[in-house]
Parts: structure tokens; sequence; C-alpha cells
């Protein structure tokens, strides 16, 4: 019952945030920008174009009307045009999400692995040169810009070790990608039994998701190591201590397990640095998901197309809020459901 | 006690500095962000007169030249110099940085400072907005605002100071939140003192030094933002060398000529990781539990 509660009123407390998030891409697409039925129309449209498509599109209204319009418009799955393709802008986002939903989910398996695991033992090994270490290569990640490690990956393991095949994209042009089913290639090949598509799309993951894991897991790292040296200064780790239980299995049976509770409540914030890392990594990679998207489309000027990307990147940050405050609910048994 | 007056006083200048050097990773740091910041001063001052080579001179005949003695960094697809390039473009990017880094400071002491002193409604309102901003992740929102606003420099410093303020207002609040319940604003609130005077007074500058702190974390962040919008066509145009946008230009060369996309990479690298040890340092200088 209480959770019930505990969800509807974390439902509710969205409401505003949704609201505010729709102002603010309404303002940044139609107010900020100096000419919008222009910009909507595109570079190379003829003056009658651009009246059509301000007129299809409210630009010429009062801001409160063509906010209102905006949103009936998101509501009705309209998002706008692309200029020069004239694809509709949702369609292309429902195309391309997939491919970055499997991105980014991988980078984060992949980036609190490691993150998790250097944070225990720069834990238990506080201030050695183990701990210093592994600050200074979460700083590199933390540090680096997304296209140095994208562009260094490619140098590295694709033209001088040829691991992996260069051409880029989620899966051979020789192989047939799986049968349709969630969108991501690795799900839907496991669950076909299609072995040939699994391996091949895994080679094609595995390179542009360490890229994007190694610029955010130095988050994970820090958090973990912070939260696991608070829980081992805890009397229950003294306990087990005194009981004579051996140092590992304190460590990784008393202290992480605890530990790793805030830990999920730092993924929302990697998630969201990961949604606009993939601008850039997936652009280096051929990865065909909204963040190559958004990047040819700021190019070619495409507003809708770079405002819609804008906008689904937001809405998938608030729902994963949301599911983490849920799941860290029954992380932790202590947090009463308020 | 702001930070200006804590470095410009003997005993507590001895004190930072004795501390800064205690720690051997922040004298990397503090080297670093001296290099760059003398580096960006000498191409404003001198312009390409401190550079071994004009920057932008286009010589065909020595086009991807590998870095050897005579070009350090090597040279681009159009002959020219990368490490003169590179250094014409440092103050570019310190220039965004100081300003981004500065008006989000001001903003949001000005906005969390009055949020936090005095609660209720407005601190509401303030909270609910900057949970708005924090949604975004912060790559994609400054570069629908930047793209939304055109071309230029100066619309890609506009657009980071949008997605940067929120930040600094909400630890600016939190600072103002601990400051308010402190005995001295009772005393000027009871002498008679108003709420601005009190804000201003009292509140302000016993927030401001955790804020700059912080602030010289962010800069090298907010170069590595700045590239990156640029890596994406927005920001400077060419000829004008900027590091991301010399990486973007030089990466259809990466099997062939390495250097030029990697090198300007690594340089942004080794810089904000420089004002990241540097900023550490700072904190634990100015933090009094270190003072011993």
């Amino acid at each position: 019952m209480g959770l019930v509660k505990y969800v509807g009123r974390r439902l509710l407390l969205l409401v505003p945030t949704l609201f505010g998030v729709l102002l603010m891409v309404f303002v940044v697409s139609r107010v900020l920008i100096p000419n919008p039925a222009r910009a909507w129309a595109g570079p190379r449209a003829d003056e009658e174009t651009v009246r059509k498509i301000g007129e299809r599109y409210h630009l010429y209204d009062p801001v409160h009307i063509q906010f209102w319009y905006y949103v009936t418009d998101l509501l009705r799955g309209d998002w706008g045009h692309s200029p020069s393709s004239g694809q509709p802008v949702l369609k292309m986002i429902k195309t391309f999400f997939p491919a970055t939903v499997e991105l980014a989910m991988a980078a984060m398996a992949i980036s609190i692995l490691i993150g998790v695991f250097l944070g225990v033992i720069s834990a238990a090994n506080q201030n050695k040169p183990i701990d210093h270490g592994s600050r200074i290569f979460a700083l590199f990640g933390v540090a680096s810009p997304p296209f140095l490690i994208a562009l260094l990956i490619q140098l590295i393991f694709f033209y001088h070790l040829q691991l992996f095949p260069e051409s880029g994209g989620r899966i051979s042009h020789t192989v047939l990608p799986p049968k349709y089913i969630t969108g991501l290639f690795l799900v839907d090949s496991l669950v076909t039994g299609n072995w040939t598509a699994f391996w091949n799309s895994l080679n094609h993951l595995i390179m542009p998701a360490i890229a994007l894991a190694l610029l955010y897991f130095g988050i994970a790292s820090r958090l973990t190591r912070a939260s696991m040296l608070e829980a081992m200064r805890m009397d229950y780790v003294r306990m087990a201590r005194a009981k004579g239980l051996p140092r590992r299995t304190v460590i990784y049976k008393h202290a992480l397990r605890n530990a790793l509770i805030p830990t999920t409540s730092v993924m929302t914030v990697m998630f969201a640095y990961m949604l606009g890392g993939s601008v850039v990594t997936e652009t280096i990679f051929s990865w065909p998901g909204v963040g190559r998207y958004a990047a040819t489309s700021i190019l070619n000027l495409e507003y809708p197309a770079v405002m819609g990307v804008t906008l689904i990147f937001a809405l998938s940050v608030i729902l994963v809020n949301l599911l983490a405050d849920i799941l860290y609910v029954f992380l932790d048994p202590r947090i009463t459901l308020r | 006690m702001s930070l200006l007056s804590i470095l410009f006083e003997r005993k507590e200048l001895y004190i930072t500095l004795r501390i800064l050097r205690r720690n051997p990773l922040s004298v990397i740091g503090s080297i670093i962000v001296a290099i760059f910041v003398i580096m960006a001063l000498a191409a404003v001052l001198v312009g390409d007169k401190v550079t071994p080579y004009n920057p932008y001179e286009i010589d065909l005949s020595r086009r991807l030249q590998p870095p050897s003695w005579t070009h350090l960094f090597g040279t681009d697809q159009l002959g020219r110099d990368v490490f003169s390039r590179v250094i014409i473009g440092a103050p570019i990017d310190l220039a965004i940085a100081l300003i981004v880094v500065g008006a989000s400071v001001v903003m949001g002491v000005a906005v969390g400072s009055i949020a936090g002193y005095y609660g209720g409604r407005f601190d509401e309102v303030l909270m609910r907005i900057t949970d708005v901003f924090l949604a975004f992740p912060i790559v994609m929102l400054a570069l629908a605002v930047s793209m939304a606003l055109g071309p230029g420099i100066f619309h890609v410093i506009e657009a980071l100071i949008v997605v940067w303020w929120p930040v600094y207002a909400r630890t600016a609040r939190a600072e103002a939140m601990a400051v308010k319940e402190n005995q001295y604003i009772e005393a000027a609130r009871a002498s008679g003192s108003s709420n601005f005077t009190i804000v201003r007074n009292h509140i302000v500058p016993n927030i401001i030094s955790p804020l700059l702190v912080y602030g010289t974390l962010d800069l090298g962040f907010v170069i590595l933002y700045a590239s990156v919008l640029s890596y994406l066509g927005l920001g400077a145009q060419p000829p004008q060398p900027e590091w991301g946008k010399m990486v973007f230009d030089g990466q259809i060369f990466l099997r062939s000529a390495w250097w030029v996309p990697i090198i300007p990479g690594l340089i942004i690298l080794i810089v904000v990781i420089g004002f990241s040890l540097f900023g550490d340092a700072l904190r634990d200088a100015l933090d009094p539990r270190m003072r011993k």
C-alpha cells in the first residue's frame, strides 16, 4: 500500500518538472531563435514554404498561443519535419532511439563494473598507491573530451591492432539484423537464438560502449569509494571484524552491500551524462543512434531534429530518475515511504 | 573572508603555498595552469610572433608532417604548424572558461543567496527551476541553446552560462542556508540591518570563497564543454584555431596522421586535469581542517 502511494506522489511531483522541460525546449526552439519559421523550414526553403511552415506550426501567433499548439502538436506525435528529407522527427527518433539505449545501457554496465571495482579496492587500500592510481585513472576519464577517447580507441584497436570491424554501425552489412522485438540487437538476437547476429552486434557494440564508459566510470568509483569508507566505519563492520571474520569477507559481504545503495543513486546522473556523451561517441563510431542524428542535424541546421532529441533526452532522464527512486525503496528498506 | 583576501595576507599566503607544495599532484596542477595561462596571455599580447610559425599560413608542400624538432606537434592537412595553432587557440578557451564561470558565480550567488536567506516561496520556485535544468544532459542543452542563438563564439558562451549557473545557484543556496544560522546574522538583524544589507554584507562574503574554489575546479570542464560544442560545429569559425575544432577538422586523417586530431585533444585533457588538480589543491589549502 505504502509503495503505491509513494509512486503516486512521485508521479505527481513529475508534473511540474515535465511542464518545465516542455517550457524550456519551447523557449529554446521558438523564442531564442531569431526567425523560427525560417529555421523550421530549413536554410534552402523559399519564402512560400517558410510562410506555410510558419502558419502550420503557428509560429506567427503570440507566444502563449504558440506554446499551447506546441504542446498539443507534441502530444499528437507531430514533432516537426526534417527540412531536407521531409521525414517526421518523431519517426526518426523512434528509429534511432533503441541503438542509443543499447549503447548507453552497455556503457552503464561497463562503467558500473569498473567503477565499483576500483571504488572498493581504493577504499580497502585508502591513501595507498593503488588508491591514488585509481583516482588518477578516473580523473583521466572524467577530464577527457569524449572525442579524444573515441579517437584513441579507433586508432589503437581498429587501425593498429585491427581487432574490430572498422566499418562502424551496429551490425555488419553482410549479417541480417535480428527480428525486431525490443530494438536492442543484443536482446533480440538472444531471444530469437540468432547467434551470428549476436556475436556480430556484440563486436560492434563493445568499443563504443567502452569509449563511453571510460568517460564516466569515475563518478561511480569516487562515490563507491566514499560510501565504502563510510560503511567500513560502521559498528556492524567493527563487530564483524571483532568476531574474527576475515577482512575480505567483511569488505565484500558486509560493507560493499550497504555501500552499493548510494551508488545506484548516482546511476541517473551517469545516465544523463552518457546521453550527452553519446552525441560525440556515436558520431565517431558511426553508431546509428539519436546522438549521431543530433550531431548530423546540427551540421545541416535541422532545428526540429535537434530540439526533438533534446526533448527525448530530457524525458529519458526524468524516466530513469523515477525508476531509480522506486528501485531505491526496494534496495534500502530503511527508507520510509513518505 | 574572501579568496582574494586570503591570498593577499602574507601569513595566509605562506600557509596556502606550503599546503599546495605538500602534495605533488597539486604542484603538477599549478604548473599546468600556469603554463596554460602564460601561453594564452602571450598569444593575446604578442600575437603570432610568439609562435614558431605563422599559425594561419597554408603551405601544402609540408602538409601532414609527423612531429619532429622542426614541427614539435607536426603539421596539419594544410601544412600549418599544429604547435603554433595550439598556442594561438589557448586564449579563446581561457576567455570562454573565465567568462562562463565568472558569470555563473555572479548569477549563482545573486539568486542562491537570496533564495537561501529568505527561503519560502522564492526558494521553492528556484529549486523547481534548477530541477528542470538538471533534467537535461548538459551538453545537449548547451548544443540546442547555442544552435538556436546561431553560430559564433559569443553564443557558445551564452549557451554555456545558461546550463552552468543552476549548479552555482544550488551551491550558493546551500551555503547561504548554513551561514544564516550563525549568531552574527542574528546580531546584525538585532542591530537593525535590513535584509538586503545582511545578504550583501554578511551572507555573500561568507559564501563566495567556496564558490570560487568550486569555480576553479570548473574552469577546465567549461573548456571541455566548449571544445565539444566547437567540435560539433558550433562556436569558433574558421580560420580561428579552436582546439575542439582542430580535432574535428583533423579526424579524417586519424589513420595516416594521428597527431593532427589527437594532439589538440590531449592538450584539452591536460588543461582540464590541470585545473582539476589545482582546484582540488586550492580547496584543501583553504579548508581549515587541513591547516596544520
